[in-house]
């Protein structure tokens, strides 16, 4: 039994393994002065990150006020139609 | 609870508009500039989706061990997707920082993993009520407990295994022109989540009232 859960988690553990090495550098490189550096602006991200937030409260805020009053109006109908 | 939602919805947004200019006065981060100031809405929404991963969690405890009560059923719904909600604002707003201060959108690490794996629980949850039909409440609740199981995996790892994720000791530790912002946020956030949870708990309980009007009439 402890043969087979020692195995399985081998043959689990050799995809992740794998895949580690992948991204193991192999050896040094002399940093290129003049290679094109990333400068990406974080203004936009900090503004689509806050948007993108608020955005989502204000839809489900919306979609709950929706509902809200669907079944308000629907539980009122029913007992106007009771009533009769 | 439902009279208190309009005050506490004024609150949260009466705090929510004065955020800008709190974390505009916050100082950037020395190392991660500008792009630090996600922090303080990536923060506040991941703290409420575990209190709503917990609150799920208990509410699902006590329908499957206190004799299926129809309130604790409600009150796990609401909690499932209000972490739905702010989860996705976790989910969304962490790669967005991560981008700039990592040099990546995503990494698959303990935090970041494990975090998709409860937000993708919730989706579980609420997708089962949906189209799960008969009996569906037992076994989402069950769903609820795992999801509550998660929150202190989530929490902790970043302190046991190796990742490019602030670990917890940074909160504590912030100065206080970074920490009055972020627990500002974190207040505005837990007001408009307390009156969120009031609605959608008030959209459950009419429906269930709306059911049983209608078996009256039917009867």
């Amino acid at each position: 039994m402890i043969k087979r859960v020692v195995l399985s988690c081998m043959l689990l553990a050799v995809p992740a393994v794998a895949a580690a090495q992948q991204n193991m550098p192999t050896g040094f490189k002399a940093f290129d002065e003049s290679a094109p550096r990333e400068t990406l602006p974080a203004a936009p991200l900090v503004f689509i990150a806050y948007s993108l937030a608020w955005i989502a409260l204000a839809f489900y805020a919306f979609t709950l006020w929706r509902k809200l009053g669907k079944v308000e109006q629907d539980l009122a109908e029913l007992r106007r139609l009771v009533k009769r | 609870m439902t009279r208190a939602v309009p005050v506490v919805l004024l609150i949260a947004a009466a705090m929510l508009a004065a955020s800008p200019f709190m974390i505009d006065a916050a100082p950037p981060e020395v190392t991660m500039g500008l792009v630090q100031k996600i922090f303080y809405v990536h923060l506040p929404s991941a703290m409420i989706f575990m209190v709503s991963s917990v609150m799920c969690g208990v509410a699902s405890a006590i329908y499957l061990m206190g004799g299926r009560s129809a309130k604790a059923d409600r009150i796990a719904l609401a909690a499932a997707e209000l972490a739905i909600v702010f989860g996705l604002i976790t989910l969304v707003t962490g790669p967005l920082w991560g981008r700039k201060a990592w040099g990546v959108w995503w990494v698959w690490d303990a935090r970041l993993t494990s975090t998709l794996v409860m937000w993708l629980l919730y989706w579980s949850f609420v997708l089962l009520r949906r189209f799960g039909g008969a009996g569906s409440e037992t076994l989402s609740a069950g769903v609820g407990l795992f999801g509550m199981a998660l929150v202190p995996f989530v929490y902790w790892s970043v302190n046991v295994w190796r990742t490019l994720h602030p670990m917890t000791s940074v909160v504590p530790t912030l100065p206080a022109s970074m920490g009055i912002p972020l627990w500002w946020d974190v207040v505005a956030f837990a007001c408009l989540f307390g009156a969120l949870f009031a609605l959608r708990t008030r959209v459950e309980r009419l429906r269930t009232d709306l059911d049983s009007a209608l078996a009256d009439a039917d009867e």
